[in-house]
């Protein structure tokens, strides 16, 4: 598995000023950047027809609006949200389902962008 | 190593032969004292540090074996959301809002770059203690204590150190119930998260200071981070990144 912390080592040499006396190479790599897709492939968000952006709950028929400033931590007046009942006659969206899309689509951590 | 050398010596001198019976005790007796001094020596010492030639890098038996071990990962750069997705869900706002609120203002946005060579010297040579951590970068001694590790990484320096005494409040069964509605502790999904900002916290998280090869369930340091979060208590966490 990749270490992924590594540029928290670059901050702590940076840090102690080692990089500006010392010559160092980057890795050439592209740094993963999670986006939209990763977040729809784990069943998360989805696209409404006019292209608005909505946060889904598995099963559940509630879908929220994003962005929401009613739900921004600390003016949400609830942690929680009135789910509604769960469709259980549809299994294509189940929660395990959703669970290991999530898992997969975090480990392949989306699209490269840039390099240094 | 060393006190097999020792005793090698020590058996040599024994060896030795004298046709003088004075000089022979007076011999035995130096031979005494000088057993005496190499049996006070300290137990096992480990050599002093070794040209580990491939990566250039002066290393200690055990260090290089922390290297050897490190040669089957791999490297990459930190992670980092899409600044288009933080934008359209809002998260570009409510993230800084947050980070600021446990005083990771300075930390959680990490853009740097990595660099292979002091990775893997800083992580076979880390070792950590009571007041903090020592490590080797580009062949050299470095002693950070945990405050100014926490300072190094971004972290307000008010932020708590002692994470116990920081989240003592913290009761699992009841911030998981707060956060997802569910009072089965057994089953702790990400997916059962309900506030968008939280959801996309957990998935900072995971990526930026813990990455795992499972996302399937939440762990208890994660769901402190979010306690922290949901209550602005201020803490750091470089106690619990180090030995990870």
């Amino acid at each position: 598995m990749p270490l992924c912390f590594t540029s928290l080592i670059t901050r702590i040499a940076e840090s102690m000023g080692l990089l500006e006396t010392n010559e160092v190479e980057y890795i050439k790599d592209d740094r993963s950047i999670l986006g939209e897709q990763m977040f729809r492939s784990a069943n998360l968000i989805k696209r409404d027809p006019r292209n608005g952006l909505k946060m889904i709950y598995g099963n559940h028929p509630i879908e929220v609006s994003l962005p929401d400033e009613n739900l921004w931590l600390y003016n949400a007046s609830s942690l929680t949200l009135r789910l509604g009942r769960e469709n259980r006659a549809n299994p294509i969206v189940g929660t395990d389902r959703m669970t290991r899309a999530w898992s997969r689509a975090t480990q392949q951590q989306a699209c490269p962008s840039y390099a240094p | 190593m060393k006190k097999f050398i020792t005793a090698m010596l020590i058996k040599k001198r024994k060896g030795d032969g004298s046709s003088s019976s004075s000089h022979h005790s007076e011999s035995r007796s130096n031979e005494r004292v000088e057993e005496k001094q190499l049996h006070t020596l300290d137990p096992f010492i480990l050599a002093d540090r070794i040209l580990a030639h491939h990566d250039n890098l002066l290393l200690t038996h055990e260090e290089i074996g922390k290297l050897y071990t490190l040669r089957t990962c791999g490297f990459n750069h930190t992670a980092v959301f899409d600044e288009q997705l933080l934008g359209q869900s809002g998260m570009s706002t409510d993230f800084p809002t947050v980070f600021y609120a446990i005083g990771w203002g300075r930390f959680w946005q990490v853009l740097e770059f990595s660099i292979k060579v002091i990775s893997r010297e800083f992580l076979a040579t880390l070792k950590s203690n009571d007041t903090g951590v020592t490590f080797h970068m580009f062949n050299k001694d470095n002693s950070l204590t945990w405050s100014e590790l926490s300072t190094c990484l971004g972290f307000d320096q008010d932020c708590e150190l002692d994470i116990d005494h920081a989240l003592q409040n913290f009761d699992l069964a009841k911030f998981w119930k707060l956060i997802t509605c569910s009072s089965n502790l057994f089953v702790r999904r990400p997916v059962q998260i309900h506030n968008p900002t939280l959801r996309f916290m957990y998935i900072w998280i995971i990526v930026t200071l813990f990455s795992s090869p499972s996302m399937d369930d939440i762990g208890c340091k994660e769901l402190l981070i979010l306690y922290a979060m949901v209550n602005k208590i201020k803490f750091s966490p470089v106690k619990w990144l180090v030995p990870f």
